[in-house]
């Protein structure tokens, strides 16, 4: 029998890495909450295996990193029709566009906010379809080919969307910069 | 020194990596170890029920073992009910109602006189064949259909380990 106090542990040690992960893909903490508990859960069940090996962070992260993209791919399958009829109706520039994640933090007093911090928020509110692909080759190492195949999407849309999801994060970067006078300087 | 626009953007580039490369792990929210450990705790209590108490089957395959074992033992059951049917009680007021069944229980005597001249141990053993042989393909069925229907949800990275 598994012993619970040591699966605990096991969770407090990996559980801020699972959880970062799964935000980070998923861009939302309710998900990410229930994607770190299924992959805990999955865990357990392989916990004697697991527990000793020096991969079981790899593993976790992998585990996470399936479930994350499974969801995704699942929402996306859902509401595929619902966009489709949505993009027939005047909205075809969307592709063409470079979005900026939503200026939450234009209006804040910057210096009481890390640089990091304000980036980790620009990288949430990404679009979906360029923050997962940025996370996934920033984050995760994964080639653009891995990610086009994980993500069932073709190869130049992937590099496409990473290099807008960039554009996007440096124009947050600079304005930050800007703010506090470090770019010019 | 001046700055041009591209400097500029590969400064940024730069700066957006290094950014990233340092980012922090995030804290997990208070409330996800109590939540795994729950969860955990309900798996280790499941584990201690009987196997049949665990099977969840998910509803489609429920419902096609349910068709194909009612579809398997009909036969045996009609059969069985057509021998009683066709003892010298009931035979006389059958087949005056109704001359098809009277047919179909001429036939189901005669598979009963067959049933009757095999030997009971060899019976048994064809009937314990059928039953076991029933059950087995049941569950084959049960299985791939839960295969198939939890089949999107498996990962492969079990063997990242």
């Amino acid at each position: 029998m598994t012993s619970t106090n040591g699966f605990e542990n096991f969770v407090r040690s990996y559980q801020n890495m699972v959880y970062t992960t799964a935000v980070r893909i998923l861009g939302n903490e309710t998900d990410a909450q229930d994607i770190a508990q299924e992959v805990f859960l999955r865990a357990f069940k392989h916990y004697e295996s697991i527990s000793g090996s020096e991969t079981a962070g790899g593993w976790l992260k992998t585990v996470t990193r399936n479930l994350c993209i499974n969801h995704i791919t699942r929402y996306r399958n859902r509401w595929t029709t619902f966009t489709d009829q949505f993009s027939k109706c005047g909205n075809e520039g969307d592709d063409g566009e470079i979005v900026l994640p939503e200026d939450e933090t234009s209006n804040v007093d910057l210096d009481n906010l890390d640089r990091s911090e304000i980036l980790s928020n620009a990288l949430e509110t990404l679009p979906e379809k360029q923050r997962v692909p940025l996370v996934l080759y920033h984050f995760e190492n994964l080639s653009y080919d891995e990610i086009s195949s994980q993500m069932k999407v073709s190869l130049s849309k992937i590099k496409t969307d990473i290099s807008r999801g960039r554009q996007a994060l440096k124009k947050v970067l600079s304005r930050t910069m800007e703010d506090t006078h470090e770019f010019n300087a | 020194m001046n700055s041009t626009p591209e400097n500029n953007d590969d400064k940024l580039d730069r700066l957006l990596d290094r950014s990233l490369n340092s980012l922090p792990e995030r804290e997990a929210p208070k409330t996800l170890l109590p939540n795994i450990m729950a969860l955990v705790a309900q798996e280790q209590e499941s584990v201690r029920l009987s196997w049949f108490v665990q099977l969840k089957w998910p509803v489609v395959a429920i419902s096609a073992c349910f068709v194909f074992l009612t579809t398997y033992f009909s036969n045996d059951i009609f059969r069985m009910v057509l021998g009683l049917l066709s003892s010298d009680q009931f035979a006389g007021e059958i087949q005056g109602v109704n001359s098809g069944i009277s047919i179909l229980s001429t036939l189901g005597n005669a598979l009963v006189k067959v049933v009757d001249m095999v030997p009971a141990p060899a019976l048994y053993s064809v009937a314990a064949a059928l039953f076991f042989f029933s059950a087995f393909s049941c569950a084959g069925v049960g299985t791939v259909l839960f295969r198939l229907t939890k089949g999107s949800d498996s990962i492969t990275s079990h063997n990242a380990i």
